[in-house]
């Protein structure tokens, strides 16, 4: 088991679920759980087969040179936007998510619109539907991404599966949403985690040497947690006075 | 195709300007390591010019903010 792998998969797909779950129980109270859980699983089972067809033979076949380069790049991508995300709300440029908000706001969406002498609802299965799919797909290419690029696709996996079980289970048992978990902070670590990765094997692709091989990952999480929290007192005494200055 | 086009560039690229100057960093640091082999420094530069493009992306978003604040604050009519 990779440590690394393991956590990072873990807070990845623990922020995406907890965002789909908020979708989900909205859907759930208003339209019935049939209609909620129809549409979960309905997104859940074509991401399992975009996965199984188009994300394993890809490893298997592309040479890995190219897989690290192009995964590499898609990592850094992905993590500085949710770096740059959580700073920008840290420093108050953006609004924080907040998802009891999201939640009522669903919920409000969801008893406007009434299908009356259907046992599934349309729109409240669409709506799930798109919030299990889109935000599992993020999920799912976190998994795939780690767990190919630190060759431990178990560790990626194990570390999702941790945190659906998880999120469910406090979603089951709070039958709301998990507001108290501070998803921003999540976002920030997570942020952290992938540009991380993302560079280290970006490098290794085009050829670069890490100072110390694996060590380097714990100095480069280091420069760039000391580097974003500089940006986010920066960016916020930005806004202090230029909200002043107004 | 248009759709799943949307949500690959949402998932991957949410802003033009980080996207770009990541893309750019790491084009740079490549070529650079090409011609002159940067060695252990590489690493460095690649990491310096990520953060940098994260900066250049935030200060825009902060310009975005003053800009938002002076259109919500300032103009007469809007919020009249």
């Amino acid at each position: 088991m990779n440590f690394y792998t393991v956590t990072a998969s873990f807070l990845g797909t623990a922020v995406e679920f907890v965002e789909a779950l908020t979708i989900f129980l909205a859907v759930g109270f208003t339209k019935g759980w049939k209609t909620a859980i129809y549409g979960a699983v309905t997104a859940i089972v074509i991401l399992a087969l975009l996965v199984g067809l188009l994300g394993y033979p890809l490893v298997k076949l592309v040479p890995f040179h190219t897989i690290q380069l192009v995964i590499g790049l898609a990592l850094l991508l992905f993590g500085v936007r949710w770096l740059r995300k959580a700073i920008a709300r840290y420093a108050g440029l953006k609004e924080m998510h907040d998802e009891e908000k999201a939640y009522l706001e669903e919920v409000e969406k969801q008893k406007t619109h009434v299908e009356k002498g259907k046992s599934i609802d349309i729109f409240g299965f669409t709506t799930v539907f798109n919030g299990v799919f889109l935000e599992g797909l993020e999920a799912a290419f976190i998994v795939l991404t780690f767990g190919v690029a630190a060759n431990s696709m178990p560790s990626a996996v194990a570390g999702a599966l941790i945190a659906i079980a998880l999120v469910c289970l406090l979603g089951f048992l709070l039958k709301k949403p998990l507001s108290m978990i501070p998803e921003n902070m999540l976002k920030f670590a997570i942020g952290i985690m992938l540009t991380c990765f993302g560079v280290i094997w970006v490098g290794e692709a085009i050829g670069i040497e890490w100072w110390q091989g694996d060590l380097s990952i714990l100095v480069v999480l280091t420069v760039l947690l000391i580097v974003s929290l500089f940006q986010i007192k920066y960016f916020s005494l930005c806004a202090t006075v230029k909200g002043r200055d107004q | 195709m248009k759709k799943a086009f949307l949500v690959i560039w949402g998932l991957l690229i949410d802003d033009l300007r980080l996207a770009l100057g990541t893309i750019l960093s790491v084009i740079a640091c490549y070529l650079l390591n090409l011609k002159y082999d940067l060695g252990e420094y590489g690493g460095w530069l690649l990491l310096s010019l990520i953060i940098l493009s994260v900066f250049w992306s935030l200060s825009a978003e902060s310009r975005k903010y003053k800009k938002r604040n002076k259109i919500e604050r300032g103009t007469p009519g809007v919020h009249s």
